[in-house]
């Protein structure tokens, strides 16, 4: 696990060689490694965050061709994996250090096992409606001219703020 | 209710717009758009409305002796929607040990799935404790959401102090009572021994008549038997706090705590009338009585015997002239190393009562629980304890006990010593 934390802000790094701040994502990935190992999760947050929008500010000169976006939302929920990947091993661990000396129970192995089936099927449905996400923003973007490409980004931007409060509101409190 | 990584996703996703806006880049847009996407992700694994687990435990009370292991099983049946991630805590208190399986786990079920969790712990120390409730908490695969909630439902452990088997010892009250039991009275009554001869009286047992001295005599002959009685026998045990010695897990009152719950089970399986005074961080007493009811009301009270020095030693003399029967039998059980406690002894002896007193040696508790041990400290007070004991010796019988060896040997040794020195 400590191993997918390390290569993860690597792949980011070098996916973004051609920048000056391509050593960005590894050196701040380090702070979420350092997070998993004496378990806080604050720091392994904060690491992934940065690193993740570290990533995205040196690869933002890159021109907009299917590979590198295919590379980039690739990327993105590699970091989406691992951070929910670490989580979770954060929290088993947390509940095994509990236990001396006690051979590790089945529960936990079938745990380990579904999670990670859970992690890769939510992360092929967030790189399908991603891509999908995109291409109706770019379509949405052609033939109009560079004046109106501002308001249309806006407009997106608001109907995608709209769409993140409405789920909030459909989320059940306790 | 919402999580953490949450706000992290929310953060990311407007910072990303801002960014994208502020740079004119696709990238940013990208980011924006996949941290939307993993947000409706997750809302596909949003806790159920109803989460309807079914918990129930197997016993509402259980009772183990201290250092042994019990397992607990708790069964969960899901009659609600598939549940994916279900952290289960059963709380523990801090004395309570696991030593197999897991009292917190991780569970993923499905509609209408039944699991047992299962786990072993051991107690080191006596005493009742609360196992449970059950803390829960669902998550999703994200850890976006989670929804926590409690389950009181409990289970009562009663941790006994452990008992060694005394088959061999011969415990035997100078008097008796007129209750039947097995201490042989030296006088004609019922009991199994033949103790003599007499001619038959009306009234007489025809399964007690001597049919060969019949034939003998040419007159009915009855056997006549003797007697076997019981006695009270009266446990105090000393739990002053000035005179406990040892840490947590050895110390001189755990070793009073096994050789009264030892000594008590043997008495009553004698058919003695057995009482117990503790004198800890209250004063506590049961009235002498027999059977295996009473052997649980002492084990109930040695149980929950903790150390203390709320009360004056001189209150056994009068709970004992007041409370309890006359001419009972009284075994103190104490390490002897407050000076009142002897004295309460000497007192008691002149008095009339038959007195025998078990004392745990804690100087090798102490030896065995502290490693740095200074030979001229232990000279003295060995020297001050031999004193002690041989005082006590001029008035009643005294067992000299190593906690660390069983209790069996050494109370035979010194009853047959005792017995031996009677017939003398």
């Amino acid at each position: 696990m400590p191993a997918v934390l390390f290569l993860v802000p690597l792949s980011a790094s070098l996916a973004s060689l051609h920048s000056v701040y391509w050593f960005f994502p590894v050196c701040l990935g380090l702070i979420s490694l350092g997070g998993f190992f004496i378990k806080k999760f604050f720091l392994l947050d904060s690491g992934i965050l940065l690193s993740l929008l570290s990533f995205l500010f040196a690869y933002r000169g890159t021109e907009l061709t299917l590979t590198s976006l295919l590379v980039l939302i690739v990327l993105i929920f590699l970091y989406f994996g691992a951070w929910t990947f670490s989580r979770n091993g954060i929290i088993v661990k947390e509940i095994l250090d509990v236990l001396d000396d006690v051979p590790l129970p089945d529960s936990f192995v079938q745990f380990r096992k579904s999670s990670l089936n859970e992690t890769m099927t939510s992360m092929f449905m967030g790189i399908f409606i991603s891509i999908l996400g995109f291409s109706i923003a770019s379509f949405s973007a052609f033939d109009i001219s560079r004046d109106l490409q501002v308001p249309m980004i806006v407009v997106f931007s608001v109907v995608a703020f709209l769409i993140t409060y409405m789920i909030f509101l459909a989320l059940p409190s306790e | 209710m919402k999580n953490r990584p949450l706000l992290y996703i929310g953060v990311l996703a407007i910072s990303t717009l801002i960014l994208g806006n502020m740079f004119r880049s696709w990238v940013f847009f990208v980011g924006a758009v996949s941290s939307i996407s993993v947000f409706v992700v997750a809302t596909r694994s949003l806790p159920p409305e109803d989460i309807d687990l079914e918990i129930s435990r197997k016993n509402r009370e259980r009772e183990v002796y201290v250092g042994d292991e019990i397992e607990f099983a708790i069964k969960i049946e899901n009659k609600g929607e598939k549940v994916r991630f279900l952290e289960i805590q059963d709380k523990l208190p801090s004395q309570v040990i696991v030593t197999e399986g897991s009292n917190h786990q991780i569970l993923e079920m499905e509609k209408n799935e039944k699991k047992t969790i299962r786990y072993k712990v051991k107690c080191p120390v006596t005493g009742k404790f609360d196992i449970g409730g059950l803390s829960l908490r669902f998550r999703d695969t994200f850890n976006f959401f989670y929804k926590k909630w409690e389950d009181d439902d409990k289970t009562a452990l009663r941790v006994l102090p452990k008992i060694e088997e005394m088959d061999g010892v011969d415990i035997k009250p100078s008097y008796t009572k007129h209750w039947l039991g097995k201490i042989k009275s030296k006088s004609i009554g019922m009991g199994s021994e033949f103790f003599s001869l007499r001619e038959y009286h009306p009234g007489d047992q025809m399964k007690n008549i001597n049919w060969k001295a019949t034939a003998r005599h040419l007159s009915p002959m009855t056997n006549e038997f003797e007697g076997e009685k019981a006695s009270d026998v009266i446990l105090v045990v000393d739990g002053y706090e000035k005179s406990v010695v040892g840490d947590l897990e050895t110390n001189t009152l755990k070793s009073s705590i096994r050789a009264a719950g030892s000594i008590a089970s043997q008495l009553l399986s004698d058919r003695n009338r057995v009482g117990l005074i503790i004198m800890g961080d209250y004063l506590n007493w049961v009235y002498p009585s027999t059977g295996k009811m009473q052997f649980y009301r002492i084990m109930e009270n040695l149980t929950k015997f903790e150390k203390g020095g709320m009360w004056e030693l001189k209150d056994i003399k009068w709970l004992l002239k007041d409370f309890f029967p006359r001419k009972s039998y009284i075994i103190f059980i104490s390490p002897l190393n407050v000076p009142e406690f002897s004295e309460t002894i000497v007192d008691l002896c002149l008095k009339d009562y038959d007195v025998t007193v078990i004392s745990p040696d804690p100087l090798k508790i102490e030896k065995e629980t502290t490693g740095d041990y200074e030979e001229r400290a232990e000279k003295i007070c060995r020297a001050d304890r031999k004193a002690t004991i041989d005082k006590l010796w001029k008035y009643g019988t005294v067992v000299d006990w190593d906690p660390t060896e069983p209790l069996e040997p050494k109370l035979e040794e010194v009853l047959k010593y005792q017995k031996k020195a009677r017939i003398r």
